[in-house]
């Protein structure tokens, strides 16, 4: 029924989004009268879980939250408690932890670009269905997406939950001999994926734009990945110590999750769109000109247009990961000695959907007396909803079926990861 | 088409242990790895763990004479605990919504979609026990708890009864575990 002045809308189950989810339009007197996001947050159990555990269990216990970014949740752990340690590690281990993201990178871009987000584009209602008619799209992806595999199998030691991390390095780092099967497979992922740049950009986009304040970690020279400051789009940058002071948390009623907003400017967008905004200077010239080739300007603040970032993106991991096996020099050790001490620590990482924050405090025995988690997902909650206020709000002469479908299209433009940010994500429209 | 190995069997525990009764698959695949240190029915038996994520599990199984997937699912009832054996047309057709899966995509598309990528083991049984708590924490339902060993125990039975891979036409018969 379309034209009604009241009505609801119900996504009870969310399709092709990492996790299960819900979400709740109410439309009344013709307008939108609330957009909710119903989210209910693994980390605050991980955080309860986590203390009184000693300094160096954080890496592993907070990897299981997602298996999609593991190594996002290792690598922001090591580095809050390394930074509560005093520790700063570098050199070859820094090296291998960035190719170890660079892994992860290429493995969740790729799984979202292929199987979950590109569907919608081309008109087929699951990857399933695209695979019967472009095998040969599908079979690249799954090809570009193992190599992404099997850096994680060889540093992580598995290819879920990595097993070979810990707070100072590895416990095992590799040969230089046993990188070079990567090398080789990473050199034929290179063109599947400018391939798939090429590809993504040839989609039609739906013409939207929001204005949000955008939010990525910067290291001049580089695109940041493991580490960096944080900048964003209109004020001085912050140090990952100091991300509390400008993010701040709140409860909202229909939600156990907290929304993040930026002081002073309310909500703010995370993720591989901000980390191009801020960073595009950073980028290798190949996956800069890719990006240019596809259309990608200064900035990207249509969300639907995220695909070709993530794309682009994927090609700069692939690219990164070759130059960092090239100059890969085995560390004498695979690790360096984290002693513990009573402290605080903070670290903050690019995990592929965005800036994942880990806070800890340390007793003197290295006991985690506090720790706090900010997921990229959650950081991102009421961004996505203000967003999908003015999507639906554009919107309402659709029926409930098809508007409840580009709605669940439009949130996946944002590759929620519900693993971390909810539990159950189900959508719900009322139109009175 | 991917090549089947005709030696290879393994068995894929689905889940997260995190996840209460989502542990269930990944505590099976343990107690089968306890239950290899005197079974000489599972020499040779590749274990793996999978989050459930479909590109994996695709790489898991393909080329595996066979494959034994175990998954903790919703079946819309109250009897955690309740098993099911399924063999592979029957998985084909699984809801995408029971599989307690956080990737968007169930066992039952993911099988399919192996189908049209022609990377489908040999042979594809699914034991799935029905979960009742799937929110965060480790421990699980009492009733489902009780299932790991003897779901562990099926396992075993099924390597059995399937024997030299390759030799056996059809699938076991279908007993509750």
């Amino acid at each position: 029924m379309t034209h009604r002045s009241d009505r609801t809308l119900d996504v009870r189950s969310l399709a092709r989004v990492e996790g299960e989810g819900a979400m709740h339009v109410r439309v009344r007197d013709g307008a939108v009268d609330q957009v909710r996001l119903e989210i209910y947050e693994p980390p605050r159990f991980f955080e309860a879980l986590l203390r009184g555990r000693r300094h160096t269990e954080p890496p592993d216990i907070t990897a299981r939250i997602c298996g999609i970014c593991p190594v996002a949740y290792q690598m922001s752990a090591c580095a809050a408690i390394e930074d509560a340690c005093g520790i700063e590690v570098g050199g070859s281990i820094a090296a291998l932890r960035r190719l170890l993201y660079c892994g992860e990178w290429i493995e969740s871009h790729v799984l979202h670009i292929y199987l979950l987000h590109a569907p919608d584009f081309l008109g087929y209602p699951s990857a399933l269905d695209l695979a019967k008619d472009h095998r040969d799209l599908v079979e690249r992806g799954l090809a570009l997406k193992k190599a992404g595999n099997e850096i994680m199998e060889l540093l992580g030691g598995r290819a879920i939950h990595p097993v070979n991390v810990r707070v100072g390095g590895f416990y095992r780092t590799p040969s230089p001999r046993e990188l070079i099967p990567l090398r080789d497979r990473l050199r034929t992922a290179l063109h599947q994926a400018l391939d798939t740049v090429r590809w993504v950009a040839g989609f039609d986009f739906p013409d939207f734009q929001h204005d949000h304040e955008l939010l990525a970690l910067t290291t001049p020279g580089r695109y940041a990945i493991e580490s960096g400051t944080i900048a964003t789009t209109s004020r001085p940058g912050f140090t990952p110590q100091q991300f509390e002071e400008h993010v701040i948390e709140e409860h909202v009623p229909h939600s156990t999750a907290l929304h993040a907003h930026l002081a002073g400017r309310g909500a703010y967008l995370t993720g591989p769109a901000a980390r191009y905004t801020l960073n595009r200077q950073w980028l290798s010239p190949l996956a800069a000109q890719a990006a240019t080739a596809a259309g990608l300007g200064a900035d990207c603040r249509n969300p639907y247009r995220s695909i070709i970032v993530r794309a682009v993106e994927t090609v700069y991991a692939v690219e990164e990961a070759l130059r960092l096996i090239d100059e890969y020099e085995p560390p004498p050790q695979p690790y360096l000695d984290v002693p513990a001490r009573a402290a605080v620590g903070y670290g903050a990482t690019e995990a592929p959907r965005g800036i994942l924050f880990h806070r800890y405090s340390l007793d003197a025995d290295g006991l985690v007396t506090s720790a706090r988690i900010v997921p990229p997902t959650s950081q991102n909650q009421a961004a996505i909803e203000d967003d999908l206020r003015r999507f639906v709000g554009a919107r309402l002469d659709l029926d409930d079926e098809r508007l409840t479908r580009e709605c669940e299209q439009a949130i996946r433009n944002y590759d929620p990861c519900i693993s971390c940010a909810t539990h159950f994500l189900d959508l719900t429209v009322d139109r009175g | 088409m991917t090549a089947v190995s005709a030696a290879r069997r393994v068995v894929i525990g689905v889940g997260n242990e995190y996840r209460r009764d989502d542990g269930f698959g990944p505590l099976v695949v343990a107690a089968l790895a306890d239950r290899g240190n005197w079974d000489p029915g599972l020499a040779g038996l590749e274990l793996r763990l999978s989050d459930g994520e479909p590109a994996r599990l695709l790489d898991l199984w393909a080329g595996a004479d066979l494959a034994v997937v175990v998954d903790a699912v919703h079946d819309g009832g109250d009897t955690p605990g309740r098993a099911y054996e399924l063999v592979l047309d029957e998985v084909n057709g699984l809801d995408v919504n029971t599989a307690a899966s956080s990737h968007g995509i169930g066992l039952g598309s993911t099988v399919a979609l192996a189908r049209v990528l022609d990377r489908l083991p040999n042979r594809l049984m699914v034991i799935a026990v029905s979960g009742r708590e799937f929110g965060f924490g480790v421990e699980l339902t009492p009733q489902v708890a009780a299932m790991v060993k003897p779901v562990a125990r099926r396992v075993a039975e099924l390597l059995t009864w399937a024997g030299p891979p390759a030799d056996v036409p059809g699938p076991p018969p279908r007993t509750a575990p």
